[in-house]
Order: C-alpha cells, then sequence, then structure tokens
C-alpha cells in the first residue's frame, strides 16, 4: 500500500509550492497514472516516491516502510527518519507518536529502491556496458532474486528474448523501453514508477507497451504509478487521476484555469 | 587546460634539471685558475705532525722537511721570480671567511642579511698580473678572460666597503645570492697559511682530492692515488673495486656549504665589506676569488697574513720546478693539479638516464596534450553535433573549435612553462645538494635560454595539436549525430591479430639490426610506440576477457568491469601516457634492480680477501707484519693494436716489434687502451673470478700462464671473442712517467701470452681491461711502478713477500700496522660502501621517473575523473536502482584502479622487454659491459603499487566531492 499525506515540496525561489497538502492512498496491486501540464509536477512526485529527493513536508508510507516524516516545525531529511515500521506501528500509522521514534538509518532508502521499487525513466536509462539481458538482469542480481527462467518469460513477454546478448546500443527506442520495464519488473518490486514509459515510442508500440506493463502489473500483484501525457496509457490504470495546482484531482482541470 | 600546464611544467621541470646537471658539468669540467699547479710554503710545523713514517718517506720536490729559512713567501720573492721570467706565476693568499648573503646594501655600508652564514675560502690574487699574462691557448685565454671579465663587469672597487669578487656558478647556485658580506676579522692565524694553501690547490683540482687528502690526515680513510676518485666517474660499482670512504661519504652528505650554526640577521657594522658577486667556471668552488689590494684590507696586512703561494698559469716542468726551488730561500711544495681527472663529472650511464628521462617526459607531454585536447573536443562533441545538425559546416566547426583549443594551448603553455621553471628553482638548491653528495657532481641553477625552452614546450604542445588536428577533421565530416560517435568500432579478431603479430615482428627484425648506441636509443622509442599501438588494441580486449570471467552475481562488481571495458576505448590516449610513464617505470626498476643484484652478487665473489689496504705508499715501503698474507694489486697500461682470431696461434709476446702482423690472420685494433690487472692464482683467486664465458680448462692455463681473462668492455667494445689473442704494444706502469718506460717485456717473468680464456663481468667499469697471473709479473724489474695502491688483506702465507716488522703482533696490532700505512677496509665495509654508493647513485633518477609517473598519473586520473563525470548518468542510475553512495564511489574508484590494473599487465611484459634493451642493448653499445636480467616480482609489484597509489591519491579528493544525485529526467550519456 502506498499512502502520502500531506505532501508539499516548493523549490527555493518559487514562492508557490510545486505540490500543496497532496494525499494519495494506493492498495497494492492498484494502478494509477498521472496526469497533467508539463511543469506541474507530476515527475517531482515519482522522485519524491522514490526517494530521490526530500519533501518541504509531509508523509510517504510504502507498504511497511516509511520513508518520510517531517513536521512543520522540525524538519528531518528522507535518510535521516526513513526507517521500517514495526508490527505495533502500523497499527498507529499516520499518528505523530510513531513517527517521532523514527530510527537513524541512511541505507534504509537505498534498502528500500533496492528491494520494492522498481523505475522506468523516460530516457530508459539503461547502461550502455551491458547487454540486453545484464541490464535487465541487474535488478534481480542486486536483489539477489535473480531468477533466469522468470527473466526469460518476461523477455518473452515483452518480445525481447531474441535481444538478449545485443548492446544496447543497438537497440531502437522501443527495445530500450521495454528493456526498461523489464528491468523494472524482473525483481518483482511491489511498486513501480513508470515516468512516460511510451514518450518516445509510437503509438502502436505505446499501446503494446503500456498493455504489457500493466497486465504484469496486475498479474503480479504489484502497485504501478504512471506519470504520462498520452490519456490512451492513462486510460488503462485502476485509477486515473490529474495533478493540478500541486494537488491530486480525479478530473481534468478546466482548460481556463490551466492557462 | 590543467592537463596541459601540468604537462608542460613537467617537461620543463624535468627538462631544466638536465639541463643544471649538464651545465653544472661542464662547469666543472672548464679550465680552473689552478690547473697549472701551485707553489706554496712548506710550514715546519706543519710538518712536524706528520707521522714518522711518512717523514721518513721519500721527499717530494723541493726537499720537503728540509731545514731551510723559516719564513713565508714574500711580495719580496714573487718579484724575484716574476723578474727571472716566471711571469706564468701569480702571487695569492687565503683565508677562511664566514660569509652571509646580503639583501640589500647602501652607501653607508648597511646591510640586511637573513641567511645562516657559509664559510667560504676568500682568495686574493694578484689580478693585474693575472690578466696581463700573454694568452697562450684556449685555457689561458678562457682563465683571463673570465676573470678579468668578472673583475670589470661592475667597474671595479669603486667603493672602500665595496669589492668585487668572483665565485664559481656551482657555489653561488648553493648560496643563492648575489651580494655576499662579511666583517673583515681574519678567522685562524698566520699558521693557517700553510693549510689554507693546501686546501687551496686541491679545491683547485676537485673537491675529491680534498677530501681524501682530508681523509688520510684524519687517519680514517683515503683512497688510493691514481684510481681513488674512479668510483664517481665510472659508475657506482667501480666503487666496489676502489670505493669512497665513510669519511669522505659522510663530509659529502652535507652536500651544500657548511652553515654556521648562527643566523645572522641584523644590519652589519661599518667594518663590513659587501662583496659584488660575479660569476665564473674558473673560480674554484667553495670560493670566492677578489684581487690581492682587496684581500690585504683594515687588519689584514701581509704581516699578519703573508702571501698563500703562486698559482701558476701553465704547468711547471721539471727543470722550472727546480729552477725556482733554487731561487728561493724557503722551502716549497709543488702542487700539480690535473685537469683530467675523473671526478666531479657525472657517470655517463647517469647522464644517458638524465637524456633518456628527459625524452621520455616530452613523449609523456605529447600524450598527455594530445588526450586533454581530445577530452576537449568530447566535451564539447554534443554541441558540435547539434551544429552541425543546424546546417553549420564542417570546415567553420572545425576552424572555430581548433581556434578554441589553439587559444587554451597559447594560454596553457606559459602558465605551464612559468610553473616548471618554479618547480625546478624549488628543487634547485635539493638536487645541487644532491649532486654534491651523491656523484660528487655539480648541479647549478640552469642558465637557460628562455626563448629556446619555451620553444620546446610550444613544439611538444603544437605538435600534440597538430596530430589532433587530423582527427576531428575526418570526425566531424561525419559527426552527425551520437550514435555514430558513440558507436564502438571494435577491432576485428583477424586484425587485431595482424596488428599484433606485425608489431611483434617488427620489433624482432628492428632488434636485430641494432649495431649502435643511437639504433638502441630508437629502437627504445619505436617499442614504446609499438607497445602504446598494442596497448591501444589490447586494452579494451583485455578488459571484455575480464568482464567475461567476472560472476554476474556480483552486479556491482560486473557493473565495474564491464564499464572500464567501455571506458578502455575513450581513455586511449590518457593509457598511452600512463602506459608509458609506468612501462618506463618498470624498465628502469628492473634494469636498476637487475644491475644492483648482479653487482652485489659479483662483489660478494670478487671481493675474496678479508681485508683490504688502501695505501698511497709504494708497495717496498709497506710493512706488512707476521702472518698476514698480501696481495698486491699491480696494475699495467698497455694499447692493443691488434688482434689476432686463429687459435693456437704463438702470438705470446707482447712486444709487438717482433710480430709480423702482415703474415697473420689478426685484425687491426683502434689502439685501444686497456688496463693491465694482476690477478692471484690461488684458491681464493680461482673461487672469486667470475666469467662469463671461458675456453676449457681456462682456469689451469691461466695459472700456468698460457692466457688472459678480459673484461666485457675490451671483449665488446672490440668484438674479442674466446681464444683471440691480443697485441698490446707501449706497455707501461700508471704510476711513471714517459720518461722511464720500460720495455715490455721487463714488466714480466717470461713473455706473457695474451691469448684470450675468459671474459669476466666488471660492472660499471669504463676501461677496457685484462687480467694477468700475478706470477708473471717480475717485481724486480717493475719495482714499486705497477703498484695500483691496493693490497688485498688475509692471514697466511704471504703470496707477495714484503717488509715484515721484527716482533711479533697480535691481531689488533697487525691491523693497527696496516691502518698506518693507509685505510684498511675489511671486505663487509667494502661491500656496504659500495652497494650504499650503488643505491644512492640511482636516487636521483628514481626521482625522475617518479616525477613522470606523477605526471602520467595525475593527467590519467583528470582524464579518468572528466570522463566518468561525463559518465555520471549510469552513476546516478546505480544509485536509482538502490545502490549505496559509498558503493558507487567505490565503483568509480573500482573502475579507475582496474584500467589501472590493466595497464599495468599490459606494461609489465614491455617493461621487462625495455629493461631486457636497456641492458643488452643500450649499456652493451653504450657502455660495453651487460649484466644479468634479473625480473624480481616484488620490484614489478613496488612499480606497479606506487603507480595505483598516485593514482588512488590524485583522485581521492574529486571521488569524495562527488555526489552522485538521481534525476528522473536525465539525458542518456554521450
Amino acid at each position: 500500500m502506498l499512502k502520502i499525506e500531506k505532501l508539499t515540496k516548493s523549490f527555493e525561489g518559487v514562492s508557490a509550492p510545486i505540490l500543496c497538502d497532496l494525499d494519495l492512498s494506493v492498495n497494492n496491486g492498484d494502478s494509477v497514472s498521472i496526469q497533467g501540464a508539463s511543469g506541474c509536477g507530476k515527475s517531482t512526485l515519482l522522485s519524491l516516491i522514490a526517494g530521490f529527493d526530500t519533501p518541504s513536508s509531509g508523509i510517504i508510507l510504502i507498504n511497511d516502510y516509511c520513508l518520510y516524516k517531517s513536521s512543520k516545525s522540525s524538519f528531518q531529511d528522507v535518510h535521516s527518519n526513513a526507517r521500517k515500521l514495526t508490527a505495533a506501528e502500523k497499527g498507529t500509522f499516520g499518528t505523530e507518536t510513531v513517527l517521532n521514534s523514527v530510527v537513524r538509518n541512511r541505507s534504509y532508502v537505498d534498502d528500500f529502491r533496492k528491494n520494492h521499487l522498481g523505475i522506468v525513466f523516460q530516457s530508459y536509462n539503461l547502461f550502455d556496458c551491458f547487454n540486453a539481458w545484464d541490464n535487465i538482469a541487474f535488478t534481480a542480481r542486486l536483489k539477489g532474486n535473480y531468477n533466469p527462467q522468470y527473466q526469460t518469460e518476461l523477455m518473452e513477454q515483452l518480445s525481447i528474448l531474441p535481444l538478449a546478448k545485443k548492446p544496447i546500443s543497438q537497440l531502437s527506442g522501443g527495445e530500450q523501453q521495454r528493456c526498461a520495464i523489464a528491468r523494472a519488473l524482473v525483481h518483482k518490486p511491489s511498486l513501480i514508477l513508470a515516468d512516460e514509459p511510451t514518450g518516445n515510442l509510437d503509438e502502436a508500440t505505446s499501446q503494446a507497451v503500456s498493455d504489457i506493463l500493466y497486465d504484469i502489473c496486475s498479474a503480479m500483484n504489484t502497485t504501478l504509478l504512471v506519470v504520462t501525457h498520452s490519456p490512451d496509457v492513462a486510460k488503462k490504470a485502476n485509477f486515473p487521476l490529474w495533478l493540478h495546482k500541486g494537488k491530486l484531482n480525479k478530473e481534468k482541470s478546466p482548460i481556463k484555469e490551466l492557462q | 587546460m590543467f592537463a596541459i600546464i601540468l604537462a608542460n611544467a613537467g617537461l620543463i621541470t624535468v627538462l631544466l634539471i638536465n639541463e643544471g646537471a649538464s651545465q653544472g658539468e661542464l662547469a666543472s669540467s672548464q679550465s680552473s685558475i689552478f690547473n697549472g699547479g701551485t707553489i706554496v710554503f712548506v710550514d715546519k710545523a706543519a710538518m712536524s705532525n706528520r707521522a714518522v713514517d711518512e717523514a721518513a718517506s721519500a721527499p717530494q720536490i723541493g726537499k720537503v722537511g728540509e731545514v731551510g729559512k723559516d719564513d713565508s713567501l714574500s711580495k719580496a720573492d714573487y718579484a724575484k721570480l716574476r723578474m727571472a721570467g716566471f711571469t706564468q706565476l701569480v702571487a695569492f693568499s687565503q683565508r677562511e671567511q664566514r660569509f652571509s648573503c646580503a639583501e640589500g646594501g647602501n652607501s653607508d655600508n648597511q646591510v640586511e642579511t637573513s641567511q645562516a652564514a657559509s664559510e667560504l675560502s676568500l682568495l686574493g690574487i694578484d689580478n693585474q698580473a693575472l690578466f696581463s699574462y700573454p694568452v697562450a691557448g684556449d685555457k689561458a685565454g678562457s682563465i683571463s678572460n673570465s676573470m678579468a671579465g668578472l673583475m670589470s663587469a661592475n667597474g671595479g672597487s669603486a667603493e672602500p666597503h665595496h669589492v668585487v669578487g668572483a665565485i664559481h656558478p656551482a657555489t653561488k647556485s648553493k648560496l643563492g645570492c648575489d651580494v655576499l658580506f662579511f666583517s673583515s676579522s681574519q678567522k685562524g692565524n698566520k699558521k693557517g697559511s700553510q693549510k689554507g694553501s693546501q686546501k687551496l690547490s686541491q679545491k683547485g683540482s676537485q673537491k675529491n682530492s680534498q677530501l681524501v687528502r682530508d681523509d688520510k690526515q684524519d687517519g680514517k680513510v683515503s683512497s688510493s692515488g691514481v684510481s681513488s676518485l674512479g668510483a664517481s666517474s665510472s659508475g657506482a660499482s667501480s666503487a666496489a673495486a676502489l670505493p669512497t670512504g665513510p669519511a669522505e661519504a659522510g663530509a659529502k652528505t652535507a652536500g651544500a656549504l657548511p652553515p654556521s650554526s648562527d643566523i645572522t640577521s641584523t644590519s652589519s657594522s661599518s667594518s663590513a665589506t659587501i662583496v659584488q658577486l660575479s660569476v665564473s667556471t674558473a673560480v674554484p668552488q667553495d670560493t670566492i676569488v677578489v684581487s690581492l689590494a682587496d684581500f690585504y684590507r683594515r687588519n689584514i696586512t701581509e704581516a699578519t697574513w703573508p702571501l698563500s703561494g703562486f698559482l701558476s698559469l701553465l704547468p711547471l716542468s721539471q727543470n722550472e720546478k727546480l729552477d725556482i726551488q733554487q731561487r728561493l730561500s724557503q722551502t716549497v711544495a709543488f702542487e700539480d693539479v690535473s685537469t683530467q681527472q675523473d671526478t666531479g663529472s657525472l657517470p655517463d650511464s647517469f647522464k644517458l638516464n638524465l637524456w633518456a628521462m628527459g625524452a621520455l617526459m616530452a613523449v609523456v607531454a605529447l600524450f598527455i596534450v594530445l588526450n586533454a585536447l581530445n577530452l576537449m573536443y568530447r566535451t564539447r562533441l554534443p554541441n558540435i553535433i547539434r551544429m552541425r545538425q543546424l546546417g553549420i559546416s564542417s570546415r567553420y566547426v572545425t576552424t572555430a573549435l581548433l581556434i578554441e583549443l589553439l587559444l587554451y594551448c597559447v594560454f596553457s603553455v606559459p602558465i605551464g612553462c612559468a610553473a616548471g621553471f618554479y618547480a625546478a628553482s624549488m628543487l634547485s638548491p635539493i638536487i645541487s645538494g644532491t649532486f654534491s653528495s651523491l656523484f660528487n657532481a655539480v648541479f647549478i641553477t640552469p642558465d637557460v635560454n628562455l626563448i629556446s625552452t619555451l620553444a620546446l614546450s610550444v613544439f611538444v604542445t603544437f605538435l600534440s595539436l597538430g596530430i589532433f588536428a587530423l582527427i576531428p577533421a575526418k570526425q566531424l565530416s561525419t559527426a552527425l549525430s551520437t550514435s555514430k560517435v558513440k558507436a564502438a568500432q571494435p577491432m576485428r579478431k583477424r586484425s587485431v591479430l595482424v596488428w599484433t603479430i606485425a608489431g611483434i615482428a617488427l620489433l624482432a627484425i628492428t632488434q636485430a639490426l641494432i649495431s649502435t648506441t643511437l639504433h638502441a636509443l630508437l629502437f627504445v622509442a619505436l617499442l614504446l610506440l609499438v607497445s602504446c599501438s598494442l596497448v591501444i588494441i589490447w586494452l579494451p580486449i583485455l578488459a571484455n576477457g575480464v568482464m567475461k570471467v567476472t560472476p554476474p552475481s556480483k552486479p556491482v562488481l560486473h557493473f565495474i568491469v564491464a564499464s572500464t571495458a567501455q571506458l578502455s576505448s575513450r581513455t586511449r590516449l590518457a593509457v598511452c601516457a600512463f602506459f608509458i610513464a609506468l612501462t618506463a617505470n618498470i624498465g628502469m626498476n628492473v634494469m636498476t634492480d637487475s644491475f644492483r643484484a648482479a653487482t652485489e652478487s659479483w662483489l660478494t665473489q670478487r671481493l675474496y680477501a678479508p681485508a683490504y689496504l688502501y695505501t698511497d705508499k709504494a708497495l717496498s715501503e709497506l710493512v706488512i707484519p707476521e702472518g698476514v698474507a698480501s696481495t698486491p694489486l699491480l696494475r699495467l697500461q698497455g694499447k692493443l693494436v691488434a688482434q689476432s682470431n686463429t687459435i693456437g696461434n704463438d702470438f705470446s709476446s707482447s712486444d709487438s716489434s717482433s710480430n709480423d702482423f702482415s703474415s697473420r690472420d689478426f685484425k687491426s685494433a683502434d689502439a685501444t687502451t686497456v688496463s693491465i690487472s694482476s690477478y692471484p692464482t690461488h684458491d681464493n683467486g680461482r673461487n672469486a673470478l667470475v666469467v662469463d664465458s671461458s675456453v676449457p680448462n681456462a682456469w689451469a692455463k691461466f695459472e700456468s700462464g698460457e692466457g688472459i681473462y678480459i673484461n666485457q668492455q675490451l671483449a665488446f667494445s672490440n668484438d674479442v671473442s674466446l681464444g683471440d689473442t691480443l697485441f698490446l704494444e707501449e706497455m707501461k706502469a700508471a704510476n711513471i712517467d714517459e720518461s722511464s718506460k720500460k720495455h715490455n717485456n721487463s714488466f714480466f717473468n717470461k713473455p706473457p701470452s695474451f691469448t684470450v680464456l675468459g671474459i669476466y663481468p666488471d660492472y660499471g667499469n669504463i676501461k677496457t681491461q685484462l687480467l694477468l697471473p700475478l706470477s708473471s709479473f717480475n717485481r724486480d724489474t717493475i719495482g714499486d711502478a705497477a703498484f695500483s695502491g691496493v693490497l688485498a688483506i688475509s692471514y697466511g702465507q704471504s703470496t707477495f713477500p714484503a717488509n715484515t716488522p721484527e716482533a711479533p703482533q697480535t691481531f689488533e696490532q697487525k691491523e693497527a700496522t696496516l691502518a698506518t700505512q693507509g685505510n684498511l677496509y675489511s671486505r663487509e665495509e667494502l661491500l656496504t660502501l659500495s652497494m650504499d654508493t650503488f643505491d644512492r647513485t640511482f636516487v636521483l633518477t628514481d626521482g625522475l621517473n617518479i616525477t613522470t609517473l606523477l605526471v602520467a598519473g595525475i593527467a590519467f586520473a583528470v582524464s579518468l575523473s572528466i570522463l566518468s563525470l561525463s559518465n555520471a548518468s549510469s552513476l546516478t542510475v546505480l544509485r536509482a536502482l538502490g545502490v549505496s553512495k559509498a558503493a558507487v564511489k567505490l565503483s568509480l574508484l573500482g573502475q579507475y584502479i582496474f584500467l589501472c590494473l590493466l595497464t599495468a599487465l599490459l606494461a609489465v611484459p614491455f617493461g621487462v622487454y625495455l629493461a631486457y634493451v636497456f641492458i643488452f642493448k643500450v649499456n652493451r653499445l653504450a657502455f660495453s659491459w651487460v649484466y644479468p636480467l634479473a625480473v624480481d616480482v616484488g620490484v614489478i609489484v613496488s612499480s606497479v603499487t606506487v603507480s595505483l597509489a598516485i593514482i588512488c591519491l590524485v583522485i581521492a579528493l574529486p571521488l569524495g566531492r562527488l555526489k552522485p544525485k538521481v534525476d528522473l529526467r536525465q539525458d542518456a550519456p554521450l
């Protein structure tokens, strides 16, 4: 379960926060798509959930992981506050009492990303030095649940198995994106964050790739959070949302207001 | 830009160090005003201090020790001699004086001193007589010109407290100031005159002479007369046979001028005298020459400080000496100084090392600049591609790029040169001290031609730019997309094999054609070039090979190896610079280690006697205690005029006049001077003789006088083989002059055979040499003439009976008896001294080597850092996938180290090969001797470890600051 409470993110020199008291709750296996105007904070939201950046305030909880705790008076950074909740704490989720007792553990977020998070980058960000197979296997090997059989099946589903031994530089954009999706899935994470996964693909390929992504996440009971500009991709999610003025809405905001 | 500055700074530093060494050697080898010799008064009081047995020794010219008029030399004596026609004589007086560097002076004679005082010899000479002496040849011209120049340069001593003084450039370099200051108070007393004059003449010759003399007087250590100083000229290992003494080594260690314990930092009183220094190589070191008028000032008068003696601008003949002695009522001593002594010059091998290091640094600098330009180009490549995509022509973009790179070079070269000059000036005092203490050689702050030095630096930099200009011009024409640039162009396996085989074949063929030293040096350059090309080919292959065997189950490690394989193709030029430096480092270290191992082994075996006595006495005068066996080293000199390669011919006579060469199978030699040394034929001698090759039953034949052993130098330089017979003439003993030259055969009991029975190694010796059985020498006809001054001492029956004391002595008494006659070294002492000298000889070479490695290492690390940071997206992806920050930094460090290790892996075989070329090609052709190549894994590991340490050290700082930040929208790396 992904739960975000009152998440706020401000950037220095910008008066209005890009995310303002944002709330979101997603159950395991559900998929959420987030659309919005360019610069509205979609990728920023993903960065905060992934632990790449620190919020100005708010709480982010993913299953039994607490990534952030902050209060208005004393903000503490992500690395010093993130920790795994105890069973007792889960019962009192969201209360100040529990969150004030977090311990310092800098490797906690790294551990969370390694074990529970899959990321699909817009620009793929595959390793040039590896071939397709090793790129995909990297996260599983890192986590320690590398299973060639499972990877083979996954690559077959994504139609990239014949490309396994090819250098990344020889793959097309669509092929690279499918490799990136496979890499995000192969270590069986509980949450997948996809930042415009079809942004560089043609429509047909985009549809195929998004279908695979949604299907596999659903089959694996993996929570999926997709940021996209494509309505077709967005509407496949269980919960298509719009980000506007720092908050998530179920409806698209009026054009006037956007202007 | 930093890399270009660094390359230029490193190049200039190494060049200046080389230049300083060369100019220092040149300065020390030029004519001194004392090269003609000196005439000094012999003080009876000083004579009385000499040992009784020494007083009984044969008197020198001037009848030292005879009762004479107890007066010093005076101006009247000087005038008398000059009026008698001895116009080459110049009066001088000398005293020790404490000087301080003066930072400023004014008409009120107030000077500020800030440096430690140094004690120098203040030498007053009759400059009018010196300058007016008619120029007779180059030497005299050089003397008068330099002295006149320095005396007149500042317009003479216009002010009462200002004098003009001449100083040797090396001394000035050590002092580090242009103006000196001293108080006119005399140090010592009149008796110092004699001592001072002795010191003067010794300084006039060489510093070593003085040290030897001082050592002898201290009764500690001295070297034997003729060859006591051979060590410094003939390389480290020749020090083994005739080592420098510990006292000498101690004296040398001080290096620079002896500073006083007190630091003067106050304004001087009105009694201060300011010396404006002018440089001249005609002046001995550690001496300031002023006019006699300036010498005798204030309370210093001829009455309180008489003349020390007369120096002769030209060597005096025997008759002239006798004539002078007869005209003087005082007893005087004539001290001749040879300009041909082997002191004060760097070993040839060392000079070659310096030259090689300079050339190496130039090549390394070339690659560093090339790499820096390449990195700049790569940094700008995305923008270049965008401009090309927007329609800007390739020519326009190329021109713009080259102008930009040109500007970088234009700005970087002067900054690098300035940094190099600064570094060299900072290092000069240290190097000067090192040269002085280690090599007894001179290093001066080089007087360089700024334009030519800058031109060299500019040449290297712009040569790189020129080479580089050919590459982007071609690449830019096709660089319309990043994919084309990114696409690696791995060579096909067949091409790799073909290139490799071609490279090795080229080396093998070229190596076989080496016949001169120049060829050998060019071959070294070719070797480095070919090895670089092979490294460029094989480094990615090697890295990929390692990647294949790296377990993928360790994903971060796998990434490091894979990323390094990718990085290796981008860092070729930086790798080349680093590879060359590392290869040279390994090669030099292996060579030095081989030399050391060979020398130590050879010495250990060759020094067969428990002790060695080095003496200046004649063999017949030596008193050998009973029960002490002494084996003298006799030495003759002859000229090799021909050699026969007909085994079995009876060319046993050394008298060439009886040989009819025209009827024999012989070839003429280039009249090589050959040193003929005696060698004992006892068991110890046999065991001690290390030979490279010999004929069957060589020792038995040698023992019976049927042949000789020759050293490698003689064999290689004259192409002498086993079984050849040599023909020598003009044989003479080194200790006697031409007038007493004897017939060749008179040196021997019977005409010896000069058939070559064996060839022995003679590490470090610059002379050709052959060994004859000691029993062949005829002591009756040789007398003391052939005695070299070295006596092997052991306990048992003497092989060459000498005088024995009347009463039996204890062991300690025996040693004491021997020690009073010279310097007695134990075998272990000699070995230790020799190896210490050896180790110190290569300190500076190692320093330069490390400097080159450091510069290349820094440039390599800078290149890697730039490339890695440009590839930072991979690191951020690692972070995004859950790899910790520490692990990312470690992975980066791992890439560097791995690349270094791969480079080192390739550098090791080439380094060993380079050592082989150094030993068996360069050394053999340049110096005519070789030694076994000893590959010690420890030496190689230490070289690689040092290089890794440098890399780690250099990249530690930027790596610590690295903060890979994850960004979802980051671009893919170019």
